[in-house]
């Protein structure tokens, strides 16, 4: 039995299941979307638990033919990489329903149908190794995404969810254009027309085209990620989802971009990408310290924690253009770790909301007291989230910072300074939500056990990646190592001229 | 004529005898109720579809009709659909009490028509077709005139339409001028006049791209779906268009490589302006058919995209698109005709507000056609848009496939926007009516149909033999 196949079908006929025969039962929704989502993480764990790498890394493949007259197939495969992202789309899962639990208030069926399509999408988009098959998963993750943003979200939802959409829709088309462009290239090159992956990978572009492709694709994982100057989609969807969107939005959809970038820019266009190393690397480097100063003056929670995602998705980006084995190692670790940690502190912020009625720092304050379960949280996730050591992010960018260090040392001291915003503005952001004089007088109830059990699993999680990050790093070994000698398989300019 | 030949004439004999009859039936001394009228129309019509599941491919009828896996596929999706067409006509309120035995006829008049055009292999037997055609569309936009706009549209139908006949004509003429033949086979193989013959060709693509809207040739688009009652608009919006597309395709592709080859950069510009002029003037639209009106003049611009690229694939891809198009639009009329007042139909996007809310399964369907006419997987919408950018890209039209790319972006906007409306939180006053029965199974097979030719494409391309 195929369990990655699995992994993509169980959501999606059980968010079939529960929007069909679901209606006005929100109790039956809310369980089955529970239950659902519990098996996705328990297939994936033992998806972990039985991983025996063939030789190029890959733990698992699918393979089936779809469309064979245009050589596309039903192509998945699980590497280290896939394994780690999966993982974590598994984890959210549950988090997310156990956090809607009573946040959403309207139509919980159709909501929990939405919220499993968008995982099965993410997972999609994690597994597939046929382009098309790819493009597929990357754009189906979007709708049911516009929807719970649109519907369920707060006041300028419309405004949130067409920017998302465009802007998203726009990168990914430009995408389509180049994986057309790669499948002609290789068709004429080897008379094999395929969108397989692994065929792919042995394509010789000619120069300039190269470049072109690699920058339809780059485009649009640079608006997923998102990066400068096309980020400014992001804290409005952020601000105006519900916080399951959120929390999607942020723990898995930003990861799309960057491992599309590990997956496929890097070892399929490894001149251009080599190239255009530099300049990913600057983008990166202005992600982190536009997003840190935007997030200094954030007055809005939620739009502070938006903000330091862009942030941090320029380290993930700095660790992967540094293309070498420390920085994208951090990259990987610190998308696990940004998806764990900033997945927390949205469903806290929402709790916060719940119970507050207001997400501005403003009006916050003193909450120490009378919540001290889900405050003393926070204060795990905040410190997490600004690089503490011992906590999960910490692992992530000090090997990205490692890593940039090789390539250049005065990139690495930019980062650096994005590390040190990271601090001001969290703990800025935390003295004034939850230390000091209490403005909000009211009967507070700190967490419950249903809120509690999705945050301990997340916060394990983080004691986990920060303490003990061995097990994540021994998976990443192959194909981080298959990577970097794409790279070094690039003809240099002395082997050009024997030729 | 041996008997194949008549074997191969019975879907053709089957609509007009069947015409007639339900005229015949209609003059009755007895009063026949339309209910019996409209059962017998599908009758002939599923009669037909059947009829052409006998043809012998490749055959011909003379040397005017040519059969074979294109005219055979097409034939039968416009048998069924004018069926759907039927089921729709029935199902809408307000011309349900005008339906009388000239309106079924005259769809069966227009089916005949549309499968004449398909199988012509002689510019004589393309002209009857498309004048069949067209004859019958005058009427049934003007079917109600008390309607708002009925006899206007359908006079402005008839003019446009005169025009563009006279444009065909025209290359007709020169066809036979340069040549001396109308025959398609011959015309491939006689030398005439090298210089004439892309210029009356041209004439022709003039005269067809009037009848599917083209820009520059689009301004009677809007009016006329706005005008007629919307199963009408639904007939030559997705199959009154494939079935010129077809000839075209026909036409270019099959017959005069040569001449399409002298076409690619008219086709390549009227690809660019048809998609960006229908998508913008698409964007800000309030009136949901005019919207789809113009959506539609932007899709005939990615159809051309793919013709433009001159390749089989290109070919293909637009064979494919147009099948796609023709069901999208019908599923999409057939929502606003479920969803139609007693008086009249719906028009502004406002008078949907909300309306996905109360009937579910109404605006699921709603969403699923609109992102496939958005073009987003798993639904057919995609496949063909990957089919048509592929061929325009592996024929080195970078720019033209970039251009499209944004377009469909564009194009997201306005979709959207409609699919907002039908999720809206608010709900509009105006009530409605159950939708029937037939208009509920013609909405769910166009769902089939698109989530299936999405995911298995070669269900259509395999049943293609062609060159």
């Amino acid at each position: 039995m195929d369990w990655l196949s699995v992994l993509i079908f169980l959501p999606v006929l059980g968010g079939l299941w529960i929007g069909v025969i679901g209606h006005n039962k929100t109790a039956f929704a809310r369980w089955a979307a529970l239950a659902i989502t519990s098996t996705e993480l328990l297939i994936a764990l033992g998806l972990w638990w039985n991983a025996v790498p063939n030789e190029q890394g890959y733990f698992y493949i699918v393979r089936a033919p779809w469309v064979p007259a245009m050589g596309i197939q039903f192509l998945l495969g699980m590497d280290g990489i896939s394994l780690l992202l999966v993982l974590l789309t598994a984890l959210l899962g549950p988090v997310v329903v156990l956090v809607s639990w009573n946040a959403i208030q309207r139509n919980w069926p159709a909501f929990a149908a939405l919220l499993l399509a968008t995982q099965a999408g993410i997972m999609g988009v994690f597994l597939a190794l046929d382009l098309v098959l790819f493009y597929v998963f990357w754009e189906l993750m979007l709708v049911p995404m516009y929807f719970l943003v649109g519907v369920w979200g707060h006041e300028r939802r419309l405004y949130a969810a067409y920017k998302f959409f465009l802007f998203t829709v726009t990168g990914s088309l430009l995408m389509l254009i180049a994986i057309l462009g790669l499948y002609f290239t290789h068709g004429e090159q080897t008379g094999i027309y395929t969108f397989d992956y692994f065929e792919l990978l042995q394509v010789n572009l000619p120069d300039n085209s190269e470049m072109w492709l690699m920058l339809g694709f780059f485009i649009a994982f640079a608006v997923k990620i998102p990066l400068f100057p096309i980020h400014s989609w992001l804290p409005d969807a952020h601000t105006e989802a519900p916080t399951a969107g959120s929390i999607f939005l942020a723990g898995l959809l930003l990861k799309t971009g960057a491992y599309g970038l590990l997956r496929f820019c890097l070892p399929l266009f490894p001149e251009a990408s080599t190239d255009f190393a530099p300049i990913g690397m600057t983008l990166g480097v202005i992600g982190i310290l536009y997003g840190a100063l935007l997030a200094l003056v954030q007055e809005d929670m939620k739009r502070l924690i938006a903000y330091s995602s862009i942030s941090h998705l320029g380290f993930v980006v700095f660790g992967i253009y540094a293309w070498n084995q420390e920085g994208l190692n951090g990259a990987v670790i610190l998308m696990l770790a940004h998806g764990v940690s900033t997945g927390a502190m949205f469903a806290m912020v929402g709790m916060l909301e719940e119970r507050c009625g207001t997400r501005l720092l403003a009006q916050l304050g003193g909450l120490l007291s009378p919540i001290p379960r889900l405050a003393s949280l926070l204060l795990l996730f905040t410190l997490s989230a600004m690089g503490m050591p011992g906590l999960a992010n910490f692992i992530g960018e000090f090997l990205v910072l490692a890593g940039v260090f090789q390539v250049s040392a005065g990139l690495a001291v930019a980062g650096a300074l994005g590390i040190i915003a990271g601090v001001v503005y969290l703990l800025w952001m935390y003295q004034r939500a939850v230390l000091g004089e209490i403005t909000i007088k009211r009967a507070w109830t700190d967490l419950n056990r249903r809120e509690a059990v999705p945050l301990g699993l997340l916060a394990l999680v983080v004691l986990w990646l920060g303490l003990y990050p061995a097990p994540f790093l021994d998976s990443l070994q192959i194909p981080v190592t298959a990577i970097i000698e794409s790279k070094s398989s690039v003809p240099t300019g002395s082997i050009d001229a024997l030729r | 004529m041996p008997s194949a030949e008549l074997i191969n004439l019975v879907p053709y004999l089957v609509p007009t005898t069947g015409g007639l009859a339900i005229l015949i039936l209609g003059i009755w001394p007895k009063r026949v109720s339309i209910r019996l009228l409209s059962t017998a129309t599908l009758f002939f019509l599923l009669l037909g579809a059947a009829a052409t599941l006998l043809w012998q491919v490749p055959g011909t009828v003379g040397s005017m009709l040519v059969i074979d896996d294109l005219s055979r596929v097409f034939t039968l999706f416009f048998m069924l659909g004018a069926a759907a067409i039927v089921l729709l006509s029935f199902g809408h309120a307000p011309i349900r009490n005008e339906l009388q035995e000239e309106y079924l006829s005259l769809i069966l008049f227009a089916t005949l028509g549309m499968a004449l055009l398909v199988s012509s292999n002689n510019l004589i037997s393309a002209f009857l077709g498309l004048e069949i055609l067209a004859v019958p569309l005058y009427a049934l936009i003007a079917w109600q005139p008390i309607r708002y706009g009925a006899i206007e549209g359908g006079i402005k139908y008839a003019v446009l339409a005169g025009f563009a006949t006279a444009f065909f004509l025209y290359g007709v003429a020169l066809v036979y001028a340069s040549s001396g033949t109308l025959d398609l086979t011959e015309l491939n193989t006689v030398a005439g006049d090298e210089s004439l013959l892309p210029v009356a060709i041209t004439l022709i693509l003039v005269g067809v791209g009037f009848k599917v809207a083209l820009v520059p040739f689009h301004m009677w688009a809007p009016d006329i779906y706005q005008a007629a009652p919307s199963p009408i608009t639904a007939l030559f919006a997705s199959f009154s268009k494939a079935a010129t597309i077809v000839f075209l395709i026909r036409l270019l592709c099959l017959q005069l490589p040569q001449i399409w080859e002298a076409l690619l950069p008219l086709l390549w510009g009227l690809a660019l302006i048809s998609m960006v002029v229908g998508n913008l003037l698409a964007l800000n639209q309030q009136n949901l058919k005019r919207l789809l009106a113009y959506s539609s003049i932007a899709h005939l611009g990615y159809i051309l995209v793919g013709l433009a690229a001159g390749t089989a694939q290109g070919r293909d891809a637009a064979i494919y698109y147009a099948v796609t198009l023709a069901i999208m639009n019908l599923g999409a009329f057939a929502v606003i005709v479920a969803l139609t007042r007693r008086e009249q139909d719906r028009e502004n996007l406002a008078d949907y507000r909300g309306l996905g809310r109360r009937y579910p399964m109404l605006g699921l369907a709603m969403g699923i056609y609109l992102l496939a006419l958005a073009g987003l997987p798993p639904t057919a919408g995609f496949m063909a848009k990957l089919l048509a950018f592929g061929a325009a890209v592996e024929a080195g039209n970078m720019m033209l496939a970039i251009v499209a790319v944004l377009n469909t972006a564009l194009a997201f906007f306005y979709y959207l926007r409609v699919m907002m409306e039908f999720y809206s939180e608010q709900e509009t006053s105006l009530n409605t009516i159950p939708p029937t029965q037939g208009t509920l199974i013609v909405i769910i097979i166009a769902i089939v149909l698109i989530i299936g030719l999405g995911i298995f494409p070669q269900w259509l391309l395999g049943s293609l033999q062609l060159p």
